[in-house]
Protein backbone atom coordinates (compact mmCIF):
# COMPACT_ATOMS: atom_id res chain seq x y z
CA UNK A 1 0.00 0.00 0.00
CA UNK A 2 1.36 3.40 -0.27
CA UNK A 3 1.12 6.08 1.65
CA UNK A 4 -1.89 7.87 0.47
CA UNK A 5 -3.96 4.90 0.97
CA UNK A 6 -2.46 4.68 4.80
CA UNK A 7 -3.23 8.43 6.08
CA UNK A 8 -6.27 8.11 8.22
CA UNK A 9 -7.49 11.44 8.03
CA UNK A 10 -9.86 12.41 5.66
CA UNK A 11 -8.28 14.51 3.02
CA UNK A 12 -11.47 15.96 1.79
CA UNK A 13 -12.55 15.31 -1.80
CA UNK A 14 -12.72 19.27 -2.48
CA UNK A 15 -9.35 19.72 -1.22
CA UNK A 16 -8.01 17.36 -3.72
CA UNK A 17 -10.30 18.65 -6.43
CA UNK A 18 -8.95 22.27 -5.44
CA UNK A 19 -5.06 21.24 -5.91
CA UNK A 20 -5.50 19.31 -8.79
CA UNK A 21 -7.83 22.31 -10.12
CA UNK A 22 -4.91 25.02 -9.08
CA UNK A 23 -1.90 23.01 -9.91
CA UNK A 24 -1.04 24.80 -13.25
CA UNK A 25 -1.40 28.13 -11.09
CA UNK A 26 1.14 26.96 -8.79
CA UNK A 27 3.08 25.47 -11.87
CA UNK A 28 3.37 28.65 -12.86
CA UNK A 29 4.17 30.30 -9.64
CA UNK A 30 6.86 27.94 -9.41
CA UNK A 31 8.62 28.53 -12.71
CA UNK A 32 8.22 32.13 -12.62
CA UNK A 33 10.07 32.52 -9.21
CA UNK A 34 12.85 30.17 -11.05
CA UNK A 35 13.06 32.60 -13.78
CA UNK A 36 13.08 35.73 -11.53
CA UNK A 37 15.93 34.04 -9.55
CA UNK A 38 17.75 33.27 -12.39
CA UNK A 39 17.31 36.84 -13.86
CA UNK A 40 18.38 38.50 -10.18
CA UNK A 41 21.10 35.94 -10.32
CA UNK A 42 22.77 37.64 -13.31
CA UNK A 43 22.93 41.04 -11.93
CA UNK A 44 24.21 39.60 -8.47
CA UNK A 45 28.05 40.26 -8.15
CA UNK A 46 29.65 36.85 -8.09
CA UNK A 47 30.30 36.49 -4.32
CA UNK A 48 34.27 36.88 -3.05
CA UNK A 49 35.52 33.36 -2.14
CA UNK A 50 37.72 33.47 1.04
CA UNK A 51 40.89 31.42 -0.38
CA UNK A 52 41.77 33.85 -3.42
CA UNK B 1 7.88 -2.17 39.48
CA UNK B 2 7.48 -1.07 35.87
CA UNK B 3 4.56 1.61 34.80
CA UNK B 4 3.09 1.54 31.67
CA UNK B 5 0.92 4.12 30.19
CA UNK B 6 -1.14 4.54 26.75
CA UNK B 7 -0.70 8.52 25.92
CA UNK B 8 -4.61 9.03 25.50
CA UNK B 9 -4.17 11.55 22.49
CA UNK B 10 -2.50 8.88 20.24
CA UNK B 11 -5.24 6.28 19.12
CA UNK B 12 -6.02 7.59 15.21
CA UNK B 13 -2.85 6.45 13.08
CA UNK B 14 -2.84 3.02 12.47
CA UNK B 15 0.87 2.76 12.04
CA UNK B 16 1.85 3.52 15.59
CA UNK B 17 1.47 4.80 19.15
CA UNK B 18 2.35 6.71 21.72
CA UNK B 19 2.67 5.54 25.40
CA UNK B 20 4.74 6.10 28.65
CA UNK B 21 6.88 3.79 30.68
CA UNK B 22 8.26 4.90 33.99
CA UNK B 23 7.69 9.03 32.60
CA UNK B 24 9.68 8.14 29.65
CA UNK B 25 8.35 8.72 25.97
CA UNK B 26 7.88 6.04 23.84
CA UNK B 27 6.54 5.24 20.20
CA UNK B 28 5.62 2.09 19.34
CA UNK B 29 5.41 1.50 15.35
CA UNK B 30 3.40 -1.34 14.37
CA UNK B 31 3.52 -3.44 11.09
CA UNK B 32 1.62 -0.89 8.76
CA UNK B 33 4.02 2.32 9.84
CA UNK B 34 7.20 -0.30 9.53
CA UNK B 35 8.49 0.43 5.88
CA UNK B 36 7.57 4.20 6.59
CA UNK B 37 9.69 4.55 9.38
CA UNK B 38 12.69 2.79 7.91
CA UNK B 39 12.54 5.43 5.49
CA UNK B 40 12.17 7.90 8.06
CA UNK B 41 15.50 7.13 9.33
CA UNK B 42 17.44 5.39 6.27
CA UNK B 43 16.78 8.51 4.22
CA UNK B 44 18.54 10.50 6.46
CA UNK B 45 15.18 12.85 7.30
CA UNK B 46 15.63 12.01 10.89
CA UNK B 47 18.75 12.76 11.69
CA UNK B 48 18.99 16.21 9.39
CA UNK B 49 15.90 17.15 11.22
CA UNK B 50 17.01 15.93 14.54
CA UNK B 51 20.31 18.18 13.72
CA UNK B 52 18.21 21.47 12.81
CA UNK B 53 16.09 20.98 16.15
CA UNK B 54 13.23 20.39 14.25
CA UNK B 55 12.17 16.80 15.11
CA UNK B 56 11.99 15.42 18.61
CA UNK B 57 15.71 12.78 18.59
CA UNK B 58 14.59 9.30 18.74
CA UNK B 59 16.38 5.66 18.68
CA UNK B 60 15.56 2.18 18.23
CA UNK B 61 15.09 0.29 21.41
CA UNK B 62 14.24 -2.97 20.77
CA UNK B 63 10.75 -4.50 20.21
CA UNK B 64 6.96 -4.78 21.67
CA UNK B 65 5.85 -7.64 23.20
CA UNK B 66 3.91 -7.77 20.00
CA UNK B 67 6.25 -7.75 17.39
CA UNK B 68 6.09 -3.63 16.74
CA UNK B 69 9.07 -1.78 16.82
CA UNK B 70 9.80 0.27 19.50
CA UNK B 71 11.16 3.88 19.73
CA UNK B 72 12.62 5.95 22.69
CA UNK B 73 11.73 9.49 22.41
CA UNK B 74 13.86 12.61 23.99
CA UNK B 75 11.32 14.30 26.23
CA UNK B 76 10.06 17.20 25.88
CA UNK B 77 10.11 20.10 28.40
CA UNK B 78 6.86 20.00 29.02
CA UNK B 79 3.08 19.83 26.68
CA UNK B 80 0.83 22.26 25.80
CA UNK B 81 -1.76 22.85 22.80
CA UNK B 82 -2.52 25.38 20.01
CA UNK B 83 -5.26 26.77 22.11
CA UNK B 84 -2.64 27.54 24.76
CA UNK B 85 -0.58 29.46 22.56
CA UNK B 86 -0.18 33.29 21.07
CA UNK B 87 -0.59 34.46 17.53
CA UNK B 88 3.03 33.88 17.21
CA UNK B 89 3.36 30.60 18.61
CA UNK B 90 0.65 28.83 16.51
CA UNK B 91 2.38 30.78 13.39
CA UNK B 92 5.45 29.17 14.23
CA UNK B 93 4.11 26.27 14.57
CA UNK B 94 2.82 26.54 11.13
CA UNK B 95 6.00 27.09 9.21
CA UNK B 96 7.21 24.64 11.03
CA UNK B 97 5.00 22.16 9.60
CA UNK B 98 5.64 23.50 6.33
CA UNK B 99 9.28 23.37 6.42
CA UNK B 100 8.86 19.84 7.77
CA UNK B 101 7.30 19.09 5.39
CA UNK B 102 9.19 20.35 2.10
CA UNK B 103 12.32 18.73 4.07
CA UNK B 104 10.17 15.51 3.74
CA UNK B 105 9.49 16.05 0.03
CA UNK B 106 13.22 16.39 -0.76
CA UNK B 107 13.83 13.04 0.82
CA UNK B 108 11.07 11.43 -1.17
CA UNK B 109 8.53 11.63 1.67
CA UNK B 110 5.67 13.72 2.73
CA UNK B 111 3.39 14.43 6.00
CA UNK B 112 0.23 12.33 5.62
CA UNK B 113 -0.77 15.00 8.37
CA UNK B 114 -0.76 18.52 9.65
CA UNK B 115 -2.32 18.70 12.70
CA UNK B 116 -1.45 21.70 15.05
CA UNK B 117 -0.74 19.03 17.94
CA UNK B 118 1.71 17.34 15.86
CA UNK B 119 3.83 20.76 17.35
CA UNK B 120 5.67 21.14 20.90
CA UNK B 121 8.29 23.57 22.30
CA UNK B 122 11.40 23.24 23.14
CA UNK B 123 12.84 26.98 24.63
CA UNK B 124 11.47 29.27 21.92
CA UNK B 125 11.38 27.06 19.43
CA UNK B 126 8.63 25.01 17.67
CA UNK B 127 9.33 21.31 17.22
CA UNK B 128 7.62 18.69 15.28
CA UNK B 129 6.72 15.41 17.50
CA UNK B 130 4.87 12.87 15.57
CA UNK B 131 7.37 10.62 13.94
CA UNK B 132 4.14 8.77 12.36
CA UNK B 133 3.17 11.54 10.21
CA UNK B 134 5.80 11.10 7.75
CA UNK B 135 5.28 8.53 4.87
CA UNK B 136 6.40 7.51 1.05
CA UNK B 137 5.28 10.61 -1.31
CA UNK B 138 3.74 9.40 -3.94
CA UNK B 139 4.87 11.22 -6.96
CA UNK B 140 1.14 13.11 -9.10
CA UNK B 141 -0.28 12.90 -5.83
CA UNK B 142 -1.90 16.29 -4.48
CA UNK B 143 -1.29 17.05 -0.37
CA UNK B 144 -3.84 14.88 1.55
CA UNK B 145 -3.28 16.93 4.49
CA UNK B 146 -3.58 20.45 2.57
CA UNK B 147 -7.17 21.06 4.40
CA UNK B 148 -6.03 19.64 8.28
CA UNK B 149 -2.92 22.59 7.37
CA UNK B 150 -5.79 24.39 6.44
CA UNK B 151 -8.03 24.14 9.52
CA UNK B 152 -5.30 23.48 12.00
CA UNK B 153 -3.23 26.84 10.78
CA UNK B 154 -4.14 29.11 8.18
CA UNK B 155 -8.14 29.29 8.79
CA UNK B 156 -7.17 29.90 12.61
CA UNK B 157 -4.48 32.22 12.21
CA UNK B 158 -6.29 34.30 9.34
CA UNK B 159 -9.97 34.90 11.50
CA UNK B 160 -7.48 35.95 14.71
CA UNK B 161 -5.90 38.45 12.27
CA UNK B 162 -8.31 40.39 10.65
CA UNK B 163 -10.75 40.06 13.87
CA UNK B 164 -9.17 39.90 17.88
CA UNK B 165 -6.41 37.74 19.64
CA UNK B 166 -9.36 35.99 21.86
CA UNK B 167 -10.32 34.14 18.97
CA UNK B 168 -7.54 32.05 19.27
CA UNK B 169 -9.77 30.36 22.29
CA UNK B 170 -11.75 28.94 19.28
CA UNK B 171 -9.81 25.94 18.71
CA UNK B 172 -10.91 24.73 21.72
CA UNK B 173 -14.03 24.10 20.70
CA UNK B 174 -12.83 22.56 17.51
CA UNK B 175 -10.01 20.11 17.98
CA UNK B 176 -10.02 18.51 14.30
CA UNK B 177 -9.73 22.47 13.50
CA UNK B 178 -11.49 25.31 12.29
CA UNK B 179 -14.72 24.50 9.61
CA UNK B 180 -13.21 26.73 6.41
CA UNK B 181 -17.22 27.10 5.48
CA UNK B 182 -16.78 28.99 9.23
CA UNK B 183 -13.71 30.44 8.46
CA UNK B 184 -14.86 32.26 5.65
CA UNK B 185 -18.30 33.61 7.03
CA UNK B 186 -15.69 34.83 10.38
CA UNK B 187 -13.29 36.50 7.94
CA UNK B 188 -14.43 40.07 6.30
CA UNK B 189 -15.12 40.57 2.52
CA UNK B 190 -11.67 42.25 2.31
CA UNK B 191 -10.07 38.98 2.83
CA UNK B 192 -11.60 38.22 -0.51
CA UNK B 193 -9.31 40.39 -2.65
CA UNK B 194 -6.02 38.74 -0.83
CA UNK B 195 -5.19 36.28 -3.86
CA UNK B 196 -4.16 33.15 -1.19
CA UNK B 197 -6.73 33.90 1.36
CA UNK B 198 -9.38 33.78 -1.43
CA UNK B 199 -7.67 30.29 -2.45
CA UNK B 200 -6.97 28.80 0.70
CA UNK B 201 -9.46 29.53 2.68
CA UNK B 202 -12.99 30.83 0.54
CA UNK B 203 -12.93 28.55 -2.56
CA UNK B 204 -11.70 25.46 -0.05
CA UNK B 205 -14.57 26.13 1.98
CA UNK B 206 -16.84 26.07 -1.32
CA UNK B 207 -15.23 23.67 -3.00
CA UNK B 208 -15.53 21.68 0.18
CA UNK B 209 -19.07 22.31 0.48
CA UNK B 210 -19.61 21.25 -3.52
CA UNK B 211 -17.98 17.74 -2.78
CA UNK B 212 -19.56 17.03 0.65
CA UNK B 213 -21.78 14.70 -0.12
CA UNK B 214 -19.91 13.64 -3.33
CA UNK B 215 -20.69 10.12 -4.62
CA UNK B 216 -17.45 10.00 -6.83
CA UNK B 217 -15.83 6.58 -6.38
CA UNK B 218 -12.40 8.54 -6.99
CA UNK B 219 -13.22 10.57 -4.09
CA UNK B 220 -10.61 12.98 -5.34
CA UNK B 221 -8.09 10.46 -6.38
CA UNK B 222 -7.86 11.25 -9.64
CA UNK B 223 -6.71 14.76 -8.90
CA UNK B 224 -2.49 15.20 -9.61
CA UNK B 225 -0.49 17.70 -8.59
CA UNK B 226 3.36 17.53 -10.12
CA UNK B 227 5.68 18.30 -6.88
CA UNK B 228 6.60 20.94 -8.54
CA UNK B 229 3.52 22.67 -8.28
CA UNK B 230 3.29 21.22 -4.82
CA UNK B 231 6.00 23.17 -3.75
CA UNK B 232 4.87 26.35 -4.83
CA UNK B 233 1.33 25.66 -3.05
CA UNK B 234 3.51 25.07 0.05
CA UNK B 235 5.65 28.03 -0.59
CA UNK B 236 2.84 29.75 -1.25
CA UNK B 237 0.97 28.73 2.13
CA UNK B 238 4.17 29.64 4.57
CA UNK B 239 4.27 32.71 2.50
CA UNK B 240 0.20 33.44 3.39
CA UNK B 241 0.73 32.82 7.23
CA UNK B 242 3.78 34.69 7.43
CA UNK B 243 2.15 37.50 6.23
CA UNK B 244 -0.46 37.58 8.71
CA UNK B 245 -0.29 39.99 11.60
CA UNK B 246 -1.45 39.68 15.29
CA UNK B 247 -4.29 41.85 15.93
CA UNK B 248 -2.39 43.23 18.79
CA UNK B 249 -0.91 46.61 18.86
CA UNK B 250 2.63 45.45 19.21
CA UNK B 251 3.51 47.46 22.77
CA UNK B 252 0.62 46.72 24.22
CA UNK B 253 2.00 44.83 27.12
CA UNK B 254 5.10 47.21 26.94
CA UNK B 255 3.66 49.56 29.71
CA UNK B 256 2.57 47.42 32.56
CA UNK B 257 5.07 48.11 34.67
CA UNK B 258 5.22 51.10 34.35
CA UNK B 259 1.74 51.62 35.36
CA UNK B 260 1.92 50.07 38.98
CA UNK B 261 3.06 51.47 42.00
CA UNK B 262 6.24 50.76 42.35
CA UNK B 263 9.29 52.77 41.97
CA UNK B 264 12.70 51.95 41.20
CA UNK B 265 13.59 51.33 44.33
CA UNK B 266 10.45 48.79 45.50
CA UNK B 267 10.85 47.23 41.81
CA UNK B 268 14.74 46.31 42.69
CA UNK B 269 13.57 44.75 45.92
CA UNK B 270 10.62 42.73 44.41
CA UNK B 271 13.27 41.34 42.17
CA UNK B 272 15.66 41.11 44.98
CA UNK B 273 13.49 38.76 46.93
CA UNK B 274 12.01 36.73 44.09
CA UNK B 275 15.82 36.01 43.09
CA UNK B 276 16.19 34.62 47.00
CA UNK B 277 13.11 32.43 46.95
CA UNK B 278 14.51 31.19 43.45
CA UNK B 279 17.88 30.74 44.42
CA UNK B 280 16.65 27.94 46.56
CA UNK B 281 15.72 25.87 44.08
CA UNK B 282 17.55 22.78 42.38
CA UNK B 283 19.04 23.22 39.02
CA UNK B 284 16.29 20.80 37.71
CA UNK B 285 13.85 22.43 39.66
CA UNK B 286 10.39 23.44 37.74
CA UNK B 287 8.92 26.66 38.00
CA UNK B 288 5.22 27.94 37.36
CA UNK B 289 4.74 31.19 37.18
CA UNK B 290 0.82 32.02 37.84
CA UNK B 291 -0.47 35.56 36.08
CA UNK B 292 3.12 35.97 34.67
CA UNK B 293 2.37 39.28 32.90
CA UNK B 294 5.49 40.12 30.23
CA UNK B 295 7.58 37.57 32.03
CA UNK B 296 9.72 40.26 34.16
CA UNK B 297 10.10 37.50 37.04
CA UNK B 298 9.70 34.30 35.06
CA UNK B 299 12.99 35.55 33.66
CA UNK B 300 14.69 35.90 37.31
CA UNK B 301 13.43 32.38 37.97
CA UNK B 302 14.83 31.03 34.91
CA UNK B 303 18.01 31.61 36.36
CA UNK B 304 18.28 29.18 38.84
CA UNK B 305 15.42 26.68 37.35
CA UNK B 306 15.44 24.51 34.40
CA UNK B 307 11.64 25.12 33.53
CA UNK B 308 9.57 28.43 33.68
CA UNK B 309 6.05 27.54 32.91
CA UNK B 310 5.07 31.74 32.33
CA UNK B 311 0.94 31.50 32.27
CA UNK B 312 -1.09 34.57 31.81
CA UNK B 313 -4.47 35.68 30.27
CA UNK B 314 -3.65 38.51 28.23
CA UNK B 315 -2.32 37.40 25.09
CA UNK B 316 -0.47 40.87 24.84
CA UNK B 317 1.29 40.02 27.12
CA UNK B 318 2.41 36.45 26.43
CA UNK B 319 2.86 37.48 22.64
CA UNK B 320 5.88 39.74 24.25
CA UNK B 321 7.34 36.88 26.43
CA UNK B 322 7.29 34.56 23.09
CA UNK B 323 9.04 37.96 20.91
CA UNK B 324 11.62 38.10 23.48
CA UNK B 325 12.71 34.08 23.31
CA UNK B 326 11.16 33.52 19.49
CA UNK B 327 14.09 31.32 17.99
CA UNK B 328 16.05 30.93 21.43
CA UNK B 329 16.35 26.79 21.55
CA UNK B 330 17.65 27.50 24.98
CA UNK B 331 15.46 29.42 26.88
CA UNK B 332 13.64 27.92 29.88
CA UNK B 333 10.96 29.91 29.84
CA UNK B 334 7.97 28.41 28.05
CA UNK B 335 4.95 31.14 27.76
CA UNK B 336 1.44 30.02 27.89
CA UNK B 337 -2.00 31.87 27.64
CA UNK B 338 -3.88 30.80 30.06
CA UNK B 339 -7.19 32.22 31.95
CA UNK B 340 -7.64 30.70 35.81
CA UNK B 341 -10.82 31.87 35.69
CA UNK B 342 -11.84 28.92 33.13
CA UNK B 343 -8.24 26.95 32.88
CA UNK B 344 -8.07 24.64 29.95
CA UNK B 345 -10.39 21.65 30.89
CA UNK B 346 -9.85 18.48 29.99
CA UNK B 347 -11.13 17.72 26.12
CA UNK B 348 -11.19 15.29 23.68
CA UNK B 349 -12.41 11.63 23.51
CA UNK B 350 -13.87 10.83 27.36
CA UNK B 351 -12.29 14.39 27.95
CA UNK B 352 -8.60 12.91 28.37
CA UNK B 353 -7.54 12.83 25.24
CA UNK B 354 -5.87 16.74 26.07
CA UNK B 355 -5.02 17.14 29.65
CA UNK B 356 -6.29 19.77 31.79
CA UNK B 357 -3.98 22.72 32.12
CA UNK B 358 -4.26 22.21 36.47
CA UNK B 359 -2.99 18.43 35.92
CA UNK B 360 0.04 19.36 33.74
CA UNK B 361 0.73 22.57 36.31
CA UNK B 362 3.09 20.95 38.71
CA UNK B 363 6.58 22.03 39.73
CA UNK B 364 8.96 22.78 42.35
CA UNK B 365 7.91 25.96 43.13
CA UNK B 366 4.58 28.01 42.05
CA UNK B 367 4.67 32.30 41.83
CA UNK B 368 1.80 34.40 42.09
CA UNK B 369 3.21 37.96 42.02
CA UNK B 370 0.77 40.53 41.91
CA UNK B 371 -2.08 38.44 41.20
CA UNK B 372 -3.71 37.29 44.06
CA UNK B 373 -5.82 40.18 44.79
CA UNK B 374 -7.05 40.25 41.41
CA UNK B 375 -8.44 36.79 42.41
CA UNK B 376 -9.89 37.71 45.54
CA UNK B 377 -11.21 40.92 44.90
CA UNK B 378 -11.15 41.18 40.82
CA UNK B 379 -12.82 37.30 40.37
CA UNK B 380 -14.58 36.86 43.71
CA UNK B 381 -12.55 34.06 44.63
CA UNK B 382 -12.36 32.15 48.50
CA UNK B 383 -8.81 32.37 50.03
CA UNK B 384 -9.27 28.85 50.12
CA UNK B 385 -9.74 29.04 46.53
CA UNK B 386 -6.61 30.72 46.19
CA UNK B 387 -4.74 28.47 48.63
CA UNK B 388 -5.68 25.32 47.07
CA UNK B 389 -4.39 26.87 43.78
CA UNK B 390 -1.16 27.07 44.48
CA UNK B 391 -0.76 23.88 47.31
CA UNK B 392 -1.61 21.91 44.39
CA UNK B 393 1.06 23.26 42.00
CA UNK B 394 4.02 22.70 44.26
CA UNK B 395 5.56 22.34 47.69
CA UNK B 396 6.66 25.75 47.66
CA UNK B 397 5.26 29.31 46.56
CA UNK B 398 6.02 32.75 47.11
CA UNK B 399 2.94 35.03 46.62
CA UNK B 400 2.76 38.92 46.41
CA UNK B 401 0.17 40.51 49.13
CA UNK B 402 -1.10 43.84 47.43
CA UNK B 403 -3.28 45.82 50.12
CA UNK B 404 -6.56 47.79 50.03
CA UNK B 405 -5.08 51.19 49.87
CA UNK B 406 -2.41 50.21 47.45
CA UNK B 407 -3.63 52.19 44.00
CA UNK B 408 -4.25 48.53 41.84
CA UNK B 409 -6.49 47.37 44.60
CA UNK B 410 -8.42 51.02 44.70
CA UNK B 411 -9.09 50.62 41.20
CA UNK B 412 -10.62 47.65 41.19
CA UNK B 413 -12.42 48.58 44.50
CA UNK B 414 -13.69 51.73 42.10
CA UNK B 415 -16.33 50.25 40.51
CA UNK B 416 -17.79 47.45 43.06
CA UNK B 417 -18.81 47.05 46.88
CA UNK B 418 -15.99 46.03 48.93
CA UNK B 419 -16.86 42.24 50.16
CA UNK B 420 -13.60 40.80 50.95
CA UNK B 421 -12.97 41.46 54.68
CA UNK B 422 -10.76 39.00 54.63
CA UNK B 423 -8.41 40.66 52.34
CA UNK B 424 -5.87 41.73 54.86
CA UNK B 425 -2.22 40.33 55.50
CA UNK B 426 -3.15 38.39 58.74
CA UNK B 427 -6.08 36.41 57.32
CA UNK B 428 -4.14 35.63 53.73
CA UNK B 429 -1.38 34.36 55.82
CA UNK B 430 -3.54 31.88 58.17
CA UNK B 431 -5.57 30.52 54.72
CA UNK B 432 -2.54 29.89 53.35
CA UNK B 433 -1.39 28.27 56.91
CA UNK B 434 -3.79 25.60 56.16
CA UNK B 435 -1.90 23.90 53.80
CA UNK B 436 1.42 25.42 53.59
CA UNK B 437 3.53 24.43 57.54
CA UNK B 438 5.91 27.56 56.69
CA UNK B 439 4.33 31.09 56.00
CA UNK B 440 7.27 34.12 56.03
CA UNK B 441 6.83 37.59 54.98
CA UNK B 442 8.65 40.20 53.70
CA UNK B 443 7.94 44.03 52.67
CA UNK B 444 8.84 45.08 49.62
CA UNK B 445 10.85 48.26 50.28
CA UNK B 446 9.41 51.20 49.70
CA UNK B 447 6.02 49.99 48.98
CA UNK B 448 3.25 49.44 50.71
CA UNK B 449 2.98 45.71 49.16
CA UNK B 450 4.38 42.32 50.96
CA UNK B 451 5.94 39.06 49.16
CA UNK B 452 5.03 35.40 51.17
CA UNK B 453 7.18 33.01 50.91
CA UNK B 454 5.36 29.52 51.39
CA UNK B 455 6.44 25.64 51.98
CA UNK B 456 4.76 22.72 52.89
Amino acid sequence: MCGFMLAYIDPGVGSMILQGALAGLFALAFFYSRIKNWVLGLFRKPQDHKDD
Amino acid sequence: MTEFRQDPGSFRDPGGHVFWLNGLPYRSVTAVGRDDMELLRQSGLADELSAGGQLVPFSTDGAMPDGAMRLKLSPLPWISYPYEWCFEQLQDAATLTIDVMLAALAKGMMLKDASAFNVAWRGGRPIFLDHGSFTRYVAGRPWPAYRQFCEHFLAPLAVISRNDALLGMISRCFLDGLPLDLASQLLPWSSWLRPSLLIHIHLHAKMQRRFADSTRKSGGKSATMSINSLRAMLANLRATVCALRSPLPQSAWHDYYHDTNYNDKAFADKHRLVAKACGELAATARVIDLGANNGEFSRVAAEHASLVVAADMDHGAVAGLYRSIRGQADSRIYPLVQNLDNPTPGLGLFNTERQPFLERCRGDLAMGLALIHHLRIGSNWSLAHIVRLFAQCADSAIVEFVPKDDGQVQRLLRSRPDICPDWTLEQVCQAFAQSFSQCHVENIADSKRSIIFLKK
